[in-house]
């Protein structure tokens, strides 16, 4: 068997300089600003493309079915987790439904899609089985309650992402 | 020693440079549903799921909650493994020790990577410490081209003997329908490709790839019952050091070589292999870049050092050699880098099976070694055998 | 069937702060001040640059044994780097071409030290070819790496 020698550093130890007392570490903190800044791609597929290009096509809003448990997706999931089978069968859920929570930050960070206060609603479409993450608009936060009749408010000009739906308010009452 | 460890399934899907078709988590699934075909089991059989991937590569932090549903892991136990180019060989040590520990019975492990999603190279130099090199660090090339040229220096190998070891690799790549790359290459052909850092070319490097490998592991008692003949990883070793080749004072040569011999020699004087080209009947080195193979070959102990060139002239590592490396076409022809260390020792279970088709090695196959390499000094490496 | 496919671009944009440690703080600052330092272990007496608080080798914490490196050195190692890449700590691509060496700086044999060459030409590039540090005036230095344009070939 082939075996490269370790380096012998000793061998090096006359050629290095005196050692020296330097007086260098400080108690203060040493901060710099760093930054990382990338452009990521992400592909949704086809099952989430169909789901996005309904929104911004047909104004539509769909959920995808477990040919298992029977649980309608929105938003789409392409395996169910709880079958570990595919889903398959698309179902046209209302653009209405329940609201189920509900809550309001009142911070501005970049992430989020509009300034502070953000109204933030989970909303149970008819036809669904799980909630779908939106925002409220239309409403007070102070009055509305857990249970109330919601309905999808579409942008004009829509393109193929979430927020093609601009909000939820409440039903009927506008 | 724990218990012993089988793999009794995987699956993998085609690899490519862009997968606007399939999210992360419905490749992943792909790759699982293929290894939980091959085992004849189903999700409701795997005890705990291992996950791997780079995940600033795809700009997501918590991948892992991304891809649940698909990897099969709702409700279950898991963990998400991220150590770079070694990581899918650090997921397939974890499985390992899982199983060998005698917790567990049965372990999925997916590796994956989708690297349509970013410029990786702007990824990979964040590997850098923020203050000191990252500024100037510039992706993996730089480590392959020194290597080479101090090959070249210390022996008589010349540039077209890397040359011929990329044209043996797309050889064997052509023949295994799950390669990225397949091409139809000549000497010339690889020495008429743009230089990236002399010597080393673009056809010397691993594609950027987008592909996911699913591996089942699982203890004796599962193994000898399962569906397809039972692969053992015998044994594995894992080696670290320091990630920047020139920090924390190192001016010896290329640190990386000395993490891949310390491994080796401790794993072979563990299993009595004395002479491993002829202990050993296949290989799949994690090899990034074809420069990168003869200085493996030599600290892998496959043949004395200054010897590996000769190896590749003589094309004793094809498919038909006596010392078959590579019959999948390795990393230089696939690499979705989270996948690459999982897909190595795939592959070899796959040689020792005698399941690889087109690219089954001619020479009887018993025992392998599977490695995974990264941040430019890291190895993994595994022992498989036919034999418990 | 649908046959187009969404394509969704993120880009991320983050800002970090960086704590170097009182090791390489000192190492950073030195850089302000026109000093290059290492630091020594005090059992396998072997040098550390950047300066760091143990020797992963011996385990043990590296005490205050400071060494300060000339200015000049020799080349051991150096790539060429031609090709475009983007880089996330300007958020853009990186100007090219540069070339990256490994430098032994005279005073510690047994590290290299890792910076840009002023020569961009690989022809004229060797191993084993001197090379000195070129400070920026004292006003533009920042504590930073960038505190040193680069090595030019001397000699
Ligand atoms: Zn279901
Ligand atoms: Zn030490």
């Amino acid at each position: 068997m082939a075996h490269r020698k370790p380096t012998k550093y000793p061998d090096m130890f006359h050629l290095i300089t005196p050692s020296k007392r330097l007086n260098v570490l400080s108690k203060d903190p040493f901060v710099a600003e760093g930054r990382l800044a990338m452009p990521y791609r992400y592909f949704p597929g086809p099952v989430a493309t169909r789901f996005f290009v309904e929104l911004r096509d047909n104004k539509r809003i769909m959920g995808i079915k477990c040919p298992d448990c029977g649980t309608v997706y929105v938003p789409v999931e392409t395996t169910c987790g709880k079958c570990f089978v595919k889903t398959e069968e698309w179902i046209e859920v209302g653009n209405e439904g329940v609201l189920e929570s509900y809550t309001a930050t009142h911070y501005t960070i970049p992430v989020q899609p509009t300034p502070a206060p953000v109204i933030y609603g989970l909303i149970k479409l008819d036809g669904a089985d799980t909630d779908l993450l939106h925002l409220l608009g239309e409403v007070d936060p102070q009055v509305l309650r857990v249970g109330t009749r919601m309905e999808a408010v579409f942008r004009e000009k829509r393109e193929g992402n979430i927020l093609d739906i601009e909000y939820f308010r409440p039903a009927g009452n506008h | 020693m724990g218990e012993r460890v089988g793999i009794i399934g995987m699956g993998q899907t085609e690899h490519r440079f862009i997968r606007p078709d399939i999210n992360h988590e419905e490749m992943i699934n792909d790759a699982v549903r293929l290894a939980l075909e091959d085992a004849d089991l189903t999700i409701k059989d795997i005890d705990t799921v291992i996950i791997d991937n780079m995940d600033l590569f795809e700009g997501h932090y918590l991948a892992d909650g991304m891809v649940v549903d698909g990897a099969g892991m709702y409700m279950k136990p898991g963990l998400k493994m991220n150590t770079g180019g070694t990581s899918g060989g650090t997921a397939v040590a974890t499985g390992w020790h899982h199983v060998a520990s005698g917790i567990f019975e049965t372990v999925l492990v997916i590796g994956w990577q989708k690297q349509d999603a970013s410029p990786s190279i702007a990824a990979l130099a964040t590997a850098r410490e923020p203050l000191y090199d990252r500024g100037i660090a510039a992706g993996a090339v730089g480590i392959f081209a020194s290597m080479g040229l101090s090959y070249m220096q210390e022996t008589g190998c010349r540039e077209e003997h890397a040359a011929l070891a990329r044209v043996i690799m797309a050889d064997n790549a052509r023949r295994n329908p799950y390669a990225h790359l397949k091409l139809d290459l000549t000497v010339e052909d690889v020495l008429k490709s743009r230089v990236l850092v002399w010597p080393v070319r673009l056809l010397h490097m691993s594609p950027t790839s987008c592909g996911a490998c699913a591996m089942i592991l699982s203890n004796e008692k599962r193994a000898r019952k399962a569906a397809r003949p039972p692969v053992w990883i015998r044994d594995l070793e894992t080696v670290h050091r320091e990630v920047s080749v020139f920090r924390g004072g190192c001016v010896e040569p290329q640190p990386a070589i000395s993490a891949i011999e310390v491994a080796a020699s401790k794993l072979y004087k563990r299993n009595g292999i004395t002479r491993p080209a002829r202990d050993i009947d296949v290989w799949e080195l994690y090899t990034p870049s074809s420069w990168a193979l003869f200085p493996w070959m030599e600290l892998f102990s496959i043949c004395d050092k200054g010897e590996a060139w000769r190896l590749v002239e003589k094309e004793a590592i094809r498919i038909e050699g006596e010392i078959p490396i590579e019959p999948s076409g390795g990393v230089v022809s696939t690499n979705p880098i989270g996948a690459s260390g999982v897909i190595r020792v795939a592959e070899t279970a796959l040689q020792l099976r005698g399941e690889a088709g087109e690219r089954q090695v001619t020479k009887k196959a018993e025992t392998g070694i599977a490695t995974a390499w990264g941040a430019g000094s890291w190895i993994v490496m595994f022992y498989l055998s036919k034999h418990s | 069937m649908n046959e187009e496919l969404l394509e969704i671009i993120i880009p991320l944009d983050l800002k970090y702060k960086w704590s170097a440690g009182p090791h390489l703080g000192a190492f950073l600052r030195g850089l302000k001040e026109e000093k290059i330092i290492a630091n020594r272990c005090p059992v396998c007496a072997r040098l550390q640059l950047p300066p760091t608080p143990a020797c992963g080798r011996c385990h043990i914490g590296m005490g205050e044994d400071w060494v300060e490196l000339s200015h000049q050195g020799s080349v051991i190692s150096y790539s060429s780097v031609v090709d475009p890449m983007f880089d996330a700590g300007i958020g853009g691509m990186r100007p090219v071409p540069y070339t990256i060496a490994a430098i032994v700086l005279d005073g510690g044999p047994d590290v290299a030290f890792f910076h840009k060459l002023e020569e961009n030409n690989p022809e004229k590039v060797k191993v084993g070819m001197r090379v000195e540090a070129v400070f920026r005036p004292p006003e533009e230095r920042k504590a930073l790496m960038e505190d040193i344009i680069h090595f030019r070939t001397i000699g």
